[in-house]
């Protein structure tokens, strides 16, 4: 059923606890993500995008901690389970790709090594199997003469490649859910367009869930059915994708899309945002955008606006609706 | 555990340079602070020896037939075999130490820096070369050598003076730091700053002296910081074995001749090597302050 | 590049590294102070006095004392590539019979205390980085500041001094007991003998790898495909010995340069100090013995076990990592 909704995440709060203090990098996220659809998380560099994907899958690297928050999977709050359990959710139910396919695999191991040694983890298969499924895998995500390649390290093949095999890895259970981190920021243009479409592809193949992380809003644009903006580890706003690059509600959004040059639009100068990326150790009090917000009013500074629903599944955070 | 460190802000409000901040740091750290202290009384006991001791390095009970004294109230750490005051003998052993230290780095030193910096910013042949010497280096089995020499020399009659040892160790320790500098030259050259001053015209001299030279120095600095006390070790060892002029007030000279009676008479022993190992200690304790403060490991 | 031209290309730069070494060696012999020469000067031999006329004629044939410098290097180098090192006076033996005698107590020292550096640095270096920050791991950098500056010969003392000498639990000289061996068995007096020497020896590289290890530990549990691993559902002892600990034990054979430096200068001390009758305890006797053919024969044979232990190191870091035939 398209509208059910596989991941919920409540008021998930992570902090990491460093030598320069306590960086607040998520602070209150809220967002959920409905079977088979793609949802946009935007947001700056610390805006916590990726560490959120890394508490779902409760991975946080040290001196990071969840502090509270629930991240309900299919109806079960995962904070709560406990290590073992974890272990048959990660990559079997919820699988995960990163930016840099260059340091994402193994450099010190075949490709055919990663791809069997996932795959021998959540199936009993022996070795001589486990091979035969990881030419199948590679053949399945397009890659030529898979035979052959599966003795290849991967530095000895070409980025897009890599990528592809970092999908087909995560891909080697079939997971319901798959969380892209940046997956295309690090490549080539053209090589872009053709991750991303076989990132369709397989949504289409597979039924998959799709949360794609990305500053670009091109990418975004492209992929996502629905698209939650976060800011200095808030959410700002939730929307369908069309309505948030029309109609956006929430400063912040309107800012950074009117903020990205468009070919054929002329100005006078680029359009950005005034003042700094917020500090995490210190972030400003109430909402986090005020600094740097036009419509700014006293009570931005003294109070938190809560995630209020405009209707039609628009959530804002912004003391301008209420 | 948690330790203070100036915040992005705070280091803009003070206006505080690179190398403030580093010295700030360092002054926090206690360890480095202790290894300070160490050295510090190491410096004191060289500086100072004739003042604190009330005898000179040629007392002697020998005479008197007093030998292999275990410590008592005149003789704090007894007397060793040859009737010597060993507590004398100790804390004059601080001056050779050091000595024989600061001359070994700075010989080090000179040449690492030299070596690495013509072959990281050179390049091509140059380099290729440079590099397989310190390669080769390397692996030539340096202490055998020096051993060697010292005693061919030594029979010849150039004498066994300790700055000739010094010296030999200096010459041969510079490899491994070598390699280091070029590799953080290299690191520095390579970084689009300095691309940009070439395509401003800067002189190839100022972009040396003035970009390349400072990111380059603190962790040479550091390294020999280590190697002081490494160094410092090496020489005993050397004339722990007995080479070198046994004449020489060294604590690792004095230990070599405390092993007949290493049990009986355990004083001989036990604190020139104390004394050594406060030094060495105190020499990497700086090292780490040193190098903690020049490149603070945030945790992000 | 294949593996193949890769060995090949690093025994090409041994071999001149080599010659390069004894050259040194036999250079700086013959410019300040060829050692022969002093040895035939003051004529020196096993029967105390005079030279006999055989052995000088011989050793006037080794070392070619009456041709030029280069000649002579040659005529050294083929003899030493055949076996033959010379004649030691002070011992009335061959040369290479002598270190071929004492040999193997050195490597069976070294071979036993680098097992041990392992085994112990390994455990300590891993759970200190995945522990960063904590109490076990302020007390492992602890001990690797003692390490590294507790003098190795000084802490051998102290341990003689205690075990030796107050508990007598351990044997304070040699390889075997001289008399009787520990409960009539040859094997285990042998054994009760390699405690302490093994231990000491152990020490020497000890803090370095312990050092090392954690760092690089520290640096890779932060790269990217180990997050992805464990994104993956790996669980962490896998990820840790099999992906991790692979990679960060690379520096360390790739850089077996410090280790076998400190194994040089530590054997020929610590043998010294245990009596251990191993080449570095020849080494050190024969200057001290003015026993030269001896001295430069053991330089030689460091050489070539440096030498090898490189290439060794070379081709263990090609197999764990192959992007180094790269290039």
């Amino acid at each position: 059923m398209k509208d059910e909704i596989l991941l919920n995440v409540v008021g998930l709060k992570v902090y990491f606890y460093t030598r320069a203090g306590v960086v607040r990098a998520v602070d209150g996220v809220n967002f959920n993500v409905r079977q088979k659809e793609t949802l946009g998380l935007i947001g700056e560099s610390g805006s916590g995008k990726s560490v959120t994907c890394l508490s779902i899958l409760r991975i946080v690297p040290n001196p990071g901690k969840i502090i509270s928050g629930k991240i309900l999977y299919k109806g079960e709050d995962l904070l709560e389970k406990d290590e073992s359990e974890m272990l048959n959710i990660r990559g079997k139910e919820i699988a995960m790709i990163f930016q840099d396919p260059a340091t994402s695999l193994d450099p010190l191991f075949t490709i055919g090594d990663q791809l069997a040694e996932v795959i021998r983890l959540h199936r009993k298969v022996d070795k001589k199997e486990a091979e035969k499924l990881a030419i199948e895998l590679l053949q399945t995500v397009g890659i030529p003469d898979a035979e052959s390649k599966i003795r290849n390290y991967p530095w000895e093949l070409s980025g897009g490649m890599r990528q592809r095999i970092a999908i087909a890895r995560a891909l080697a259970c079939k997971p319901r859910l798959l969380l892209a981190d940046e997956p295309t920021t690090n490549l080539d243009v053209t090589i872009q367009a053709q991750i991303l479409d076989f990132l369709k592809e397989l949504k289409e193949k597979f039924g998959m869930t799709l949360v794609l992380v990305s500053h670009d809003m091109g990418v975004v644009y492209e992929m996502a059915d629905r698209v939650a903006v976060l800011y200095a580890g808030r959410t700002c706003e939730i929307a369908d994708k069309n309505t948030i690059f029309r109609e956006a509600k929430h400063p912040y959004t309107e800012a950074l899309i009117t903020s990205v040059p468009r070919i054929g639009v002329r100005r006078e100068s680029l359009k950005v945002i005034p003042g700094e990326v917020p500090d995490l150790v210190n972030p400003p009090s109430g909402c986090r955008f005020h600094p740097r917000c036009k419509y700014a009013e006293p009570i931005c500074r003294k109070e938190q606006p809560p995630l209020i629903d405009l209707g039609g599944g628009h959530l804002v955070a912004c003391h301008l609706y209420k | 555990m948690r330790f203070s460190l100036f915040s992005k802000k705070e280091k803009r409000q003070k206006g505080l340079g690179r190398w403030e901040l580093a010295w700030l740091r360092f002054k926090e750290n206690k360890f480095a602070l202790t290894g300070c202290f160490l050295v510090g009384i190491q410096c004191f006991f060289a500086i100072f020896a004739p003042i604190i001791t009330p005898y000179s390095l040629d007392s002697e009970w020998y005479t008197q037939g007093l030998i292999n004294v275990p410590p008592s109230l005149e003789h704090p750490f007894g007397i060793d075999k040859l009737g010597r005051d060993v507590f004398t003998w100790t804390i004059y052993g601080a001056r050779t130490a050091l000595y024989v230290g600061l001359l070994s780095t700075a010989i080090t030193f000179a040449i690492a820096l030299l070596v690495g910096l013509v072959s990281g910013y050179l390049g091509g042949l140059v380099d290729e070369i440079l590099m397989r010497f310190t390669d080769a280096l390397m692996i030539f089995p340096s202490y055998l050598f020096i051993l060697l020499l010292i005693k061919i020399l030594g029979e010849l009659a150039y004498g066994f003076s300790i700055t000739f040892i010094a010296i030999l160790i200096g010459l041969f320790g510079w490899p491994g730091d070598a390699r280091i500098v070029r590799g953080q030259v290299k690191m520095l050259k390579g970084m689009d700053f300095v691309e940009g001053c070439i395509a401003l015209g800067v002189s190839q001299t100022r972009i040396i002296f003035k970009h390349i030279l400072p990111g380059v120095i603190p962790i040479l600095v550091v390294s020999n910081m280590t190697g002081i006390g490494w160094r410092i070790m090496e020489v005993a060892s050397i004339t722990f074995l007995g080479f070198g002029d046994p004449t020489i007030c060294d604590w690792g000279a004095m230990m070599n001749l405390g092993r007949d009676v290493l049990i009986s008479a355990w004083w001989q022993t036990v604190f020139p090597g104390f004394f050594l190992f406060l030094t060495v200690l105190g020499f990497n304790m700086i090292a780490d302050g040193l190098a903690d403060a020049l490149n603070p490991r945030l945790v992000r | 590049m294949s593996f193949r031209r890769f060995i090949f290309k690093r025994i090409m730069f041994l071999i001149p590294t080599f010659i390069g070494v004894t050259a040194a060696i036999f250079i700086v012999m013959n410019v300040v102070g060829n050692p022969i020469a002093i040895l035939l000067q003051r004529g020196h031999s096993a029967y105390g006095g005079y030279l006999y006329p055989e052995q000088f004629e011989r050793m006037k044939q080794l070392y070619g004392l009456d041709k030029p410098v280069w000649e002579r290097y040659f005529i050294w180098l083929f003899n030493i590539l055949h076996g033959e090192f010379g004649f030691s006076f002070f011992q009335g033996r061959d040369v290479l019979g002598i270190i071929l005698d004492y040999l193997p107590f050195t490597l069976e020292l070294q071979v036993l205390a680098l097992i041990e550096t392992l085994m112990i640095a390994i455990p300590m270096g891993v759970y200190a980085a995945l522990n960063q920050y904590s109490k076990v791991d302020f007390g492992f950098l602890f001990l690797v500041l003692l390490g590294a500056s507790l003098p190795f010969f000084w802490f051998a003392l102290l341990l003689l001094i205690l075990f030796s000498g107050y508990l007598g639990w351990l044997p304070s000289f040699g390889a075997f007991s001289l008399d009787n061996y520990l409960f009539g068995n040859v094997v285990l007096d042998h054994l009760w003998h390699l405690i302490l020497p093994v231990n000491v020896m152990c020490f020497v590289s000890l803090a370095y790898v312990m050092r090392v290890i954690r760092e690089n530990m520290l640096e890779i549990i932060k790269e990217d495909y180990i997050i992805a691993l464990k994104a993956l559902g790996l669980k962490n002892r896998v990820i840790i010995f099999k992906h991790a600990l692979r990679a960060a034990i690379l520096p360390i054979v790739a850089q077996l340069g410090p280790i076998l430096g400190s194994l040089v200068i530590g054997s020929s001390v610590v043998e010294t100090i245990f009596g251990w009758p191993g080449i570095g305890f020849l080494f050190v006797k024969s200057l001290l013995n003015m026993d030269f053919p001896v001295s430069m024969g053991i330089i030689v044979i460091y050489s070539i076990i440096v030498l090898a232990g490189n290439l060794i190191s070379d081709v263990l870091h090609a197999i764990i990592d192959r992007r180094v035939t790269l290039e």
